[in-house]
């Protein structure tokens, strides 16, 4: 963790980057100013205190500060070490292990999966508790992983990966990167599969870390590398697979960027050349700069997080669009809120693309 | 009493909030931290004027902060006291279209102004290397400059007026609108460069050119350093004067051509990108034609003329991934920043060489060929025992070669506290003596960014 810290050589270019510091105007809350923080309480010269912790909890993981960085340094690394160190040293709070036993829980998952799968027929987000505890976790059976090519029938360039086991997984928040149970657990499970589809963006990101987190773990390495390499995001698997959505004219799209799909892998061009194949495509203004969502920032910091979406939606209200697409559950239900008096509604780009 | 000023909301004293205005993007020492009191976030120049009001009857230190990018020690509150937040303050106030000119404030970002303009045809030339997130207060307290600088001069040739507030809190316009404006002293220019020293800039009205049309890229290589210098002489005194003309040492390119797995032949000593833009893509072919001639004289090694803009990005990257390249070299960079005349550019390479060698260092090259702005890059690991003072040794010696060579301290990143102690040898004794009356007149309580420049 000192290594990366000192990576940082202040330059600032995160001030420009960071949707946080551009609604709080703290510097305590942008990048810069997070790894001087951790570089000092590692040398002592801060305490690491609550108030300390909530600036480490206090960041959106979105990456923007990475892309914009000219030494690249891996913030939302060193924020997830930081809160790790925070919880071996401290203990986790009543609110992460709530998340923690809700993740591990299998029943829990599937009953998650069941809600989120309703939500997604019935105008999403609207009808779900607006924050905890759906907000932060879920997992997608085959039943609701988005068009019908993905299950194994038409499109001919399917054929080749159809009929491979398919499975979505999420295990919410980054927060709960390190839990190897479940990171082992998955990989044993989905031993069989060819390919591995995710709708999720999160997921996906996590998922493909999977080689790099047990790079050094002499019994799991291989396994890791072989089970990351088979991960896909859905706009990425499809693009691939030469899919064609169906066409509906006239129908006006924009898209905004998940952190975790277009900084996290590098999906930019796959979801918009779709998008664009189905209807009206408008590029939205700043449609890669975090909704605000981030896993359970929303909850934990309301205010900052709305402030964030707010922008967003102004933005959004700009490109006429009737339909917002993205491709996280997450930025999904985020979106979803402060929908009053929009002319546009909120969907996953599985549901535009059906 | 400041609460009462900019509201509650606005005045940051929490334990972490002074540690992280402590600091700014010089490579003075996080640890120990250098506090200040408080730090007070303003949107009004009528807040600004109050505070310093304030600030001045108490005699407390005010330090002015945009983005806090500079290189050079000027945002740190060596005297503690209030830092004054004025990235706040980032509207775009107006653009005249007649008159060639936009209205800004301080916290608007540098390339926000040139996106604003470009977006309707207009041009504001200024690119400091960090002008994507530095702002335009910060640019012209510290006189930034960039790459166009060879051929469109500075931020000072671009600030035409400014709203200032003064120590005692009272507010001054300079300059204006006019072109021709010989009232009085030209406080502009005073405080163009000053750091933050003599006074708060809340409002700047800066000169705009139209957008050239055509824009070529080109980049060559060479086997010796004066070879590429010369070039670059001939281009100039030829009559065609390039819009950037960067130059980068051997080292330089080989830790790009590592970092970004590129195969540069070993035989390169030299690479320089040149930019030419114009009103006229048949002139620009021309001195295109001209340069290459030039170039053959000179034993180019090879000569690459962008056919789009992205083949233009791809030869651009080569200088543009240096800064991370050669951080990935070594785990400290100490980046210098000198300007020679034009003529003593192969001299100042040779010189840091040799200084490099003495102290056995690994020193990179690079800066702005066209106009003698040079950035030795020292890389090193400074937890190493003996080598802080190691480079301590070379940065003076590199400082000393500069000024016999007829050069600056400084070509773009200014004095702050960096450089203090190399000021006396610059600008001598009269000069220093000159630099405190004025600081006198304009501050008599030094409340203003105390312990910067000199």
């Amino acid at each position: 963790m000192k290594a990366l810290v000192n990576q940082c050589d202040r330059c600032g270019a995160c001030l420009a980057a960071c949707p946080l510091y551009a609604a709080a105007g703290r510097e305590s809350s942008v990048a810069r100013g997070k790894t001087a923080i951790a570089r000092a309480i590692l040398e002592n010269a801060l305490p690491a205190d609550s108030a300390a912790k909530q600036q480490m909890d206090i960041c959106l993981l979105c990456k923007s500060c990475t892309a914009a960085c000219p030494n690249k340094v891996p913030t939302d690394e060193i924020m997830a070490l930081a809160r790790q160190r925070f919880a071996d040293e401290k203990g986790v709070s009543f609110f992460h292990r709530i998340i923690g036993v809700f993740l591990e829980s299998n029943l829990m998952i599937a009953m998650a999966a069941k809600a989120i799968a309703f939500s997604k027929k019935v105008g999403i987000a609207k009808l779900l508790p607006s924050s905890f505890p759906l907000g932060c976790s879920e997992i997608y059976q085959e039943s609701v992983s988005g068009p019908r090519g993905l299950s194994g029938e038409s499109e001919p360039n399917f054929q080749e990966v159809a009929g491979k086991k398919v499975a979505y997984f999420k295990g919410c928040a980054m927060k709960l990167l390190f839990a190897e149970r479940l990171a082992k657990r998955n990989m044993t499970a989905f031993a069989e599969a060819d390919l591995i589809v995710t709708d999720c963006a999160s997921c996906g990101s996590v998922l493909k870390s999977y080689g790099k987190r047990f790079a050094k773990d002499d019994e799991w390495s291989e396994r890791a590398k072989v089970f990351s390499a088979k991960v896909m995001g859905l706009s990425e698997y499809l693009a691939s697979a030469g899919y064609v959505p169906p066409r509906k004219d006239g129908l006006k799209t924009t898209y905004h960027d998940p952190c975790h799909l277009v900084r996290g892998q590098g999906i930019r061009q796959e979801p918009r050349m779709l998008l664009r194949q189905v209807g009206d495509y408008q590029e939205l203004l700043k449609a890669d700069v975090c909704c605000g969502g981030a896993g359970t920032f929303h909850i934990e910091f309301p205010e900052i997080s709305d402030q964030i979406l707010a922008e967003k939606h102004c933005n959004i209200s700009k490109t006429g669009a009737v339909i917002i697409v993205t491709e996280c559950p997450a930025c999904l239900l985020q979106l979803s809120k402060g929908l009053d008096g929009k002319n546009y509604e909120v969907l996953h780009i599985s549901q535009v693309l059906e | 009493m400041l609460r009462e000023i900019v509201g509650p909301e606005n005045v940051m004293d929490s334990k972490l909030d002074l540690f992280t205005y402590s600091y700014d993007g010089s490579t003075a020492p996080l640890l120990p931290a250098q506090l200040p009191d408080v730090a007070v976030r303003v949107k009004t120049v009528e807040q600004v004027s109050k505070v310093l009001a304030l600030a001045n009857a108490r005699s407390i230190p005010v330090v002015p902060r945009g983005a806090a990018s500079n290189r050079t020690g000027g945002t740190v509150p060596v005297a503690g006291g209030i830092v004054l937040c004025l990235d706040g303050m980032d509207q775009i106030l107006e653009l005249d279209e007649s008159n060639l000119m936009i209205t800004v404030e301080p916290g608007v970002r540098t390339i926000d102004i040139y996106n604003y303009c470009a977006e309707r045809g207009l041009f504001f030339p200024p690119d400091p290397a960090s002008w994507k997130f530095s702002t335009i207060g910060g640019n012209i307290a510290e006189n930034a400059g960039g790459a166009r600088a060879v051929k469109y001069g500075v931020t000072r040739d671009y600030v035409m007026g400014l709203e200032v507030v003064l120590a005692d809190g009272s507010i001054i316009n300079t300059g204006g609108k006019a072109i021709k404006n010989v009232t009085g002293y030209d406080l502009t220019r005073l405080m163009v460069g000053s750091e933050g020293t003599l006074g708060v800039i809340t409002k700047a009205i800066l000169k705009l050119i139209p957008m050239p049309k055509h824009r070529e890229t080109v980049q060559l290589m060479f086997g010796s350093m004066d070879e590429a210098c010369e070039t670059v002489r001939d281009l100039i005194r030829g009559g065609t004067t390039p819009a950037a003309a960067e130059i980068m040492d051997k080292i330089s390119i080989q830790a790009v051509a590592k970092f970004q797995r590129m195969d540069i032949d070993e035989n390169v000593e030299a690479c320089i990108i040149i930019e030419l833009d114009g009103e006229n893509k048949a002139a620009l072919q021309e001195q295109i034609n001209a340069m290459k001639g030039i170039a053959e004289k000179h034993k180019a090694l090879s000569f690459r003329v962008a056919e789009n803009p992205e083949e233009a990005e791809k030869l651009w990257s080569i200088r543009r991934g240096m800064g991370p390249a050669v951080a990935t070299v070594a785990p400290n960079k100490i980046g210098e920043d000198i300007s020679v005349p034009r003529s003593e550019f192969p001299e100042i390479v040779r010189r840091v060489r040799a200084i490099a060698e003495k102290y056995d260092l690994v020193i990179a090259v690079f800066g702005h060929a066209g106009d003698g702005n040079v950035h030795p890059s020292i890389l090193t690991d400074l937890s190493l025992p003996g080598q802080v003072e190691k480079v301590d040794a070379a940065v003076s010696e590199i400082f000393a070669a500069a000024l016999e060579l007829g050069g600056t301290l400084s070509g773009e990143h200014g004095i702050g506290t960096s450089k203090m102690a190399y000021m006396r040898a610059a600008i001598g004794e009269s000069g220093i003596e000159a630099h405190h009356r004025i600081k006198q007149a304009l501050d008599p309580k030094s409340i203003l960014n105390p312990g910067k420049i000199f």
